[in-house]
Formats: structure tokens, C-alpha cells, sequence
């Protein structure tokens, strides 16, 4: 190996240096206070970051130098920010976002019930404290030590039967901390050591059936995807196919490749089996279930050098089968997987596609109620042994060409995750695409702190994307603080002001 | 961009001179904050280059900041005349902290005020998409790296260590940085060859 193997990676080029950054590493080393003074929105939000670089780096020093509340003998808090509080005299606790507990002092002790979230305490003083975690009691001995502790939502997902069990990780900077976790013995945790905790029963495993079930979906999932991309390269015919506009109606700009009504059409009948998996599950959970027309509305959002996205979106689901949350995921999920060429140079489209779901007359011999495309069969033959959605394309109009997006895939499905690769789009200007993740994040029941991430994101992302409607839309949800960083942005970048 | 050896690498800063390293190993604060000005840049870009392919870009600060917090506590402790440069010393705890940070953590969402000022400050998507079409390919050609082995390509390529500080930086064998090295440098050329970056 030598030099000349050597990468040139210069084009690839790291931001500037944060402004004023040796300013807070020196501000922070010699624990003076950090300015909290109200600043416009650039150094409120350079103030969090050193509080939180702070946080990890020497607890004790951030928690003397941040802004407290007054001491309260007793108290509940939900944080959605950085919070710090004091509990008694001579304790503080620091409150990272997200973070439910609650405290109650009274004849020199201080207990806490830490139930989600990651926080930092400080005791210095006489009076005692005690942490109660989900995975156990922790006793501070004048320590500065630092709690995480699942959120909710992972919590949650452990009861539902993940098999994740609820850790809780325990690093003492200073003192000694005493942990005894629930059903075991007390053990002390000194200063530079860190611990994990668990609960004593771990999250009960899920019905076997169900996993069996889920399992087989995904393999089939998996195959069927592969099948069917595989089947989408091929080359298109020159000039085949109807454009965009046409779905619409509306002919935009420019589309350099069509998406035709076929192609959507061929979509929704290769995941049209995957459909009727989800009803299929249904039924066998509450077999009286009958017929049911369901309306779906999806998002085809696409780029050339990507291939296409689709968001769904509202689910009109009558009855009982609506009242579904695994039906329901069920839908969005097989929808999602549908693949289909790209828009050419960028382009949106919405989609309404109703479909009807029944019960098979004939379930043994039939491995899931299927789908069929109308074409395949006249309009007016009943249905035969297998449900048949019953498909009718309303397509609304395409919008313009949003830019070129090369962000990876979001790397889940959760809303934090979804909500992570939506900033990560709009940090990388890819507007419409940070669009549909924020907004597909809010459609996948994110905390209320995550869902105000999100509403930022997406009117932030909207505005710069020049939507103007969801811009003023997602602005009128926005927090106070963030419409003003909104509205300044929208004004300074796109020259409209998406406030009312 | 070429994949060949460019005519001048970016060298690190130079070194801090002995006086203002003692005066700041005694507690000196303006000759710690020289230290701080000398050496934030190449922090804050590894920091930065470690964590942003992976979509954890927004702690980069956090981590260059919590470097030099974590430099000033241990800075009397640091022997000039031992083994490491000053700067392999700090980047080894930059890279410590990083690559920990990089185990340690699920990616979570930049605070609300942190994304929307990112967001509001980032360039037209014109503008964007002529600065990324050689930078993005390949930060996402990095991004597809273990975090061991992109630390390896960035201190070896972007940073100009010669392996035996990377070797210290990272506590590896010397073969083991090369072989890492090796490796990450195929794994990034071959992609970038494939999306036609690189002839």
C-alpha cells in the first residue's frame, strides 16, 4: 500500500466551525455560566448544544451553571427541552427531553419516580435522594450521576412483546451510588463506573401465531419485492406510456419520464396478494368480519436518480375492520413496499384507490383472499372466490419537479426514525422528500415532543419546497418559537410569509 | 475528484508551540484557548466526518466541545516528551469519544430549535444539488464504512497521520490499520467507481 492508493476526499467538505465555539469550551472548563439571555433562534439553539455537549462531558459543572427552577417540596415534569430543576437544597436534577418523573421532598429526603427519560442528579447537600427506575431503587451518596431510562414509546414496544427488556443505564461521575434492582441484591456503583439495570421479568414473548404470521408476511414481503423490482428493470419503451400530466390532467413543465396510470395500476396489483394478507389476518381474528370497501390515499413522490417513494397516507376504513391498528399499519406498510419507476425528474402525485375486501367462499383453497386489477375482469362480474378490490385511480394533479434527492431510505419505521431522516433530508435541501417523511412521521404517532419536530420539519421543508399551503398549514401548528424561526426562513428563502 | 494522490494533501495544523503547551498544561486561559483555536478545526471536521454519514451529524459539536473540556482536565497530564504529537493526543480522545458515540447511540432526532435553524441555514436545493454531486457521493461512500474503518480512511487521507498515530489514536496494530485501511479505501473507491465519481 502506498501514497498512491491514497482517496482524495476533499470534495467532500465539513461546515464551518460553529461560531464562537472556543468561547463555550472555555466558558464550560471554567464553569462560568452559560449566557441564557433571550437571543434570536441561531444562539438559543447553540446554547442547547453546549448545555447538551456539556451534559456528557461533566454533569456537575452544567447542572451549577444552568438556569433552575426554584426549589419545590414536591412536583411532576414532562420535559420536551433541556430542563434543569431543583428538587431540594443541594440536589438538581438536569431533565434531557423527553423525560417523565416526579419528585416529592419531605423530612430530609428527596424520592424521585423516574419513569422515561435520561437524566442527570446532582446531590451535594443533607438531603437524601432516592431514584425509583423502572429496573430498580437508586440511593445517591453526595453523587452526580446520570439515568437512562427507556421512553415510553420503546417501553411500549417491550409489552407489546418485542422481547426487549427495560434497561436502565446508571453512570456515576462523582460519589457513589447504591442501585438495588428490583428481586436482587443492593450493589454500588462508584464514581467512573457505569451500570445497566434490568427489570426483573423480562416483556412476556408474543403469541406464537403471531410471530409465525409476521414472520412468513415479511419472507413473503422480502420476495415479493425483490421479484417485483427485479421485474422493473426492464426498458421502457420510448415515448410509451401516459406522462404524469395526464393522471392529473394538468401537464406539468417538465416530465422527462412518464408514470403511467399502467404503471400504477401494476403496482398496486403486485402488492394487491400482500392486501389481502392484511385482510386475511383479520379475518381469522374475528371471522364474522364482512365485506368492506376501504379507500386509501397514497403519495407518489419521486426522484430519477432514487426511484419512487410512496407515503400513505388517510385511510378510510369503515366499521370494525377500521378500528384495526394492525390493519391498518398492515395497509400503509404493504403500500409503502409498492414499487414503481420513478417520475422522471422529480414530480408528485396523490392517489385515491378504493378497495374491496370480503371473505373468501372458499378459504381452503385459497392462501389469501387476493386482489385483482379490474382489467382483468369486467367491472360487473361479482366477485369471485377471492375478495376483488375493485380499483378506480382518481389521481390529482402532479406538482412541479422538486429537486433531486439522494438521501438513503429512512432506516425504519418508527417516528423518531422516520423523523431523523426527514431533518436529515431538509438539512440536505431535499425539501419534498423531508416533506413526506415529517409528514409520514406525524401519521405514525410520535411523542408529543417528536411530533413537534416534525410539524417544524415539515413547515420548514414545505416552505422551502414552495408548497405554499402546507407551509401555513404546518406553521399554524407550530410552536411559538419555532414560527418565528419558521417565518424568518420562509421569508428570507422563498419570499412569502406563510403566517396568516 | 480523483482517486489518486492529489498534488498537496490537507495537513494538519501545526503544532502548539512548547511555551503557550506549558502555560496551558499550568492553567494559562489564554493560552489554553490558543490551544482550543489551534486545533478546533481538524476536531470539529472529525468529529463531523465521523458522525454525519451516518446521519448523527448534529452531536459533532457536542463532541468537538467535549473533546476540549475532556483535553483541559487531562492537559497537565500530557507529556510532551512521550510518544504522541499534541494533536494525535487530542484526536485520540476525539476519536474515542466519537467512535463510543457512534456505538453507543441510536440516532435521535436534532432538538427542535438545532434542526430548524440547520434547515433554515441550509443552501437552495440548486445550490445543493451542484455542491453535492462529488461531496455527497462520497460521504455516502464513507457512510457505508464501520465506524473503525472510516476512522482509519479519514485520519490516514483527510488528516495525513502517519499510520503509527493512527495505530495509537485508535489502539490498534500496525497491520491492522493498514489492512483496515486497505480495505475501506477499496470499499469507497469501488462505489465511487460505480457512480461514475471516479474513471
Amino acid at each position: 500500500m502506498t501514497d498512491d492508493d491514497r482517496l482524495d476526499l476533499d470534495g467532500w467538505a465539513a461546515p464551518p466551525v460553529p461560531p464562537a465555539l472556543v468561547d463555550r469550551v472555555l466558558t464550560t472548563v471554567r464553569g462560568r455560566p452559560v449566557e441564557v439571555a433571550p437571543r434570536p433562534p441561531r444562539l438559543r439553539a447553540w446554547q442547547a448544544a453546549v448545555v447538551g455537549g456539556a451534559v456528557i462531558a461533566a454533569a456537575g459543572i452544567v447542572v451549577a451553571v444552568w438556569p433552575r427552577t426554584p426549589p419545590r417540596s414536591a412536583g411532576r415534569l414532562t420535559t420536551t427541552a433541556p430542563t434543569a430543576t431543583q428538587l431540594a437544597d443541594g440536589t438538581d436534577a438536569l431533565a434531557e427531553a423527553g423525560v417523565e418523573f416526579a419528585w416529592d421532598t419531605a423530612h430530609g429526603l428527596t424520592r424521585v419516580d423516574h419513569a422515561a427519560g435520561t437524566v442527570t442528579y446532582r446531590q451535594t447537600g443533607d438531603v437524601a435522594l432516592t431514584v425509583t427506575t423502572p429496573a430498580g431503587v437508586l440511593a445517591s451518596d453526595h453523587a452526580t450521576f446520570r439515568v437512562e431510562v427507556p421512553m415510553k414509546r420503546e417501553l411500549a414496544i417491550g409489552a407489546a412483546g418485542a422481547a426487549i427488556a427495560t434497561l436502565v443505564v446508571v453512570s456515576v461521575y462523582e460519589g457513589r451510588v447504591t442501585a438495588t434492582p428490583a428481586g436482587a441484591a443492593p450493589q454500588t456503583i462508584a464514581a467512573g463506573n457505569q451500570v445497566t439495570l434490568s427489570a426483573g421479568d423480562p416483556p412476556p414473548p408474543p403469541p406464537v401465531v403471531t410471530v409465525a404470521r409476521a414472520e412468513r408476511n415479511q419472507a413473503r414481503r422480502d420476495e415479493v419485492a425483490r421479484a417485483i423490482a427485479a421485474s422493473r428493470v426492464r426498458p421502457r419503451p420510448m415515448g410509451g406510456g401516459v406522462t404524469a400530466a395526464t393522471i392529473g390532467g394538468a401537464a406539468p413543465a417538465a416530465a422527462p419520464v412518464a408514470l403511467s396510470k399502467d404503471d400504477i395500476r401494476a403496482g398496486v396489483k403486485d402488492v394487491a396478494p400482500m392486501l389481502g394478507e392484511c385482510f386475511d389476518a383479520e379475518l381469522a381474528r374475528d371471522p364474522a368480519l364482512g365485506r368492506s370497501t376501504v379507500t386509501v390515499h397514497f403519495t407518489i413522490d419521486s426522484a430519477a436518480d432514487i426511484g419512487t417513494v410512496v407515503t400513505a397516507g388517510d385511510l378510510d376504513i369503515p366499521g370494525v375492520l377500521g378500528q384495526s391498528a394492525d390493519f391498518r399499519e398492515c395497509l400503509g406498510a404493504t403500500l409503502e413496499a409498492m414499487v414503481l419507476p420513478p417520475l422522471g425528474d422529480g414530480g408528485q402525485v396523490e392517489v385515491t384507490y378504493p378497495f374491496v375486501f370480503a371473505p373468501t367462499e372458499d378459504e381452503a383453497e385459497t392462501d389469501a383472499p387476493a386482489a385483482h386489477d379490474p382489467d382483468d375482469a369486467p367491472d360487473d362480474q361479482a366477485p369471485a372466490a377471492a375478495p376483488r378490490p375493485r380499483r378506480t385511480v382518481a389521481a390529482e394533479k402532479p406538482r412541479p419537479a422538486p429537486p433531486a434527492d439522494t438521501a438513503a431510505p429512512p432506516p425504519g419505521q418508527t417516528a423518531r426514525d422516520l423523523i431523523i431522516a426527514a431533518q436529515s433530508a431538509a438539512m440536505n435541501s431535499q425539501y419534498q422528500r423531508a416533506l413526506a417523511l415529517a409528514e409520514k412521521a406525524l401519521q405514525a404517532k410520535p411523542s408529543k415532543a417528536d411530533a413537534q419536530r416534525a410539524v417544524s420539519v415539515a413547515a420548514l421543508s414545505a416552505c422551502r419546497a414552495r408548497q405554499r399551503a402546507k407551509a401555513k398549514t404546518y406553521y399554524e401548528r407550530a410552536t411559538v418559537t419555532a414560527k418565528n424561526t419558521i417565518r424568518a426562513a420562509c421569508l428570507h428563502a422563498s419570499g412569502f410569509d406563510p403566517a396568516p | 475528484m480523483t482517486a489518486r494522490a492529489p498534488a498537496r494533501r490537507p495537513r494538519r495544523d501545526s503544532e502548539l508551540d512548547d511555551v503557550t503547551l506549558r502555560r496551558a498544561q499550568a492553567g494559562d486561559e489564554q493560552a489554553f484557548r490558543a490551544l482550543v483555536v489551534r486545533y478546533q478545526r481538524p476536531i470539529w471536521d472529525a468529529c463531523w466526518r465521523l458522525t454525519a454519514p451516518v446521519g448523527l451529524g448534529h452531536r459533532a459539536e457536542d463532541l468537538t466541545q467535549d473533546t476540549f473540556v475532556r483535553v483541559f482536565r487531562a492537559l497537565p497530564s500530557f507529556d510532551l516528551r512521550g510518544p504522541a504529537k499534541l494533536s494525535t493526543w487530542i484526536f485520540t480522545i476525539a476519536l474515542r469519544l466519537t467512535l463510543n458515540e457512534l456505538r453507543r447511540a441510536r440516532p435521535e432526532p436534532a432538538g427542535a430549535d438545532d434542526a430548524l435553524e440547520l434547515i433554515a441555514l441550509a443552501p437552495s436545493p440548486r445550490r445543493a444539488r451542484e455542491s453535492r454531486e462529488a461531496g455527497d457521493r462520497i460521504a455516502a461512500a464513507v457512510g457505508l464504512l464501520p465506524s473503525g474503518a472510516r476512522a482509519v480512511l479519514l485520519l490516514r487521507d483527510v488528516f495525513d497521520l502517519d499510520y503509527e498515530e493512527i495505530a495509537l489514536a485508535l489502539e490498534l496494530d500496525l497491520g491492522t490499520v493498514k489492512s483496515r485501511l486497505s480495505r475501506a479505501r477499496a470499499a469507497v473507491r469501488t462505489r465511487l467507481i460505480a457512480e461514475g465519481v471516479v474513471p
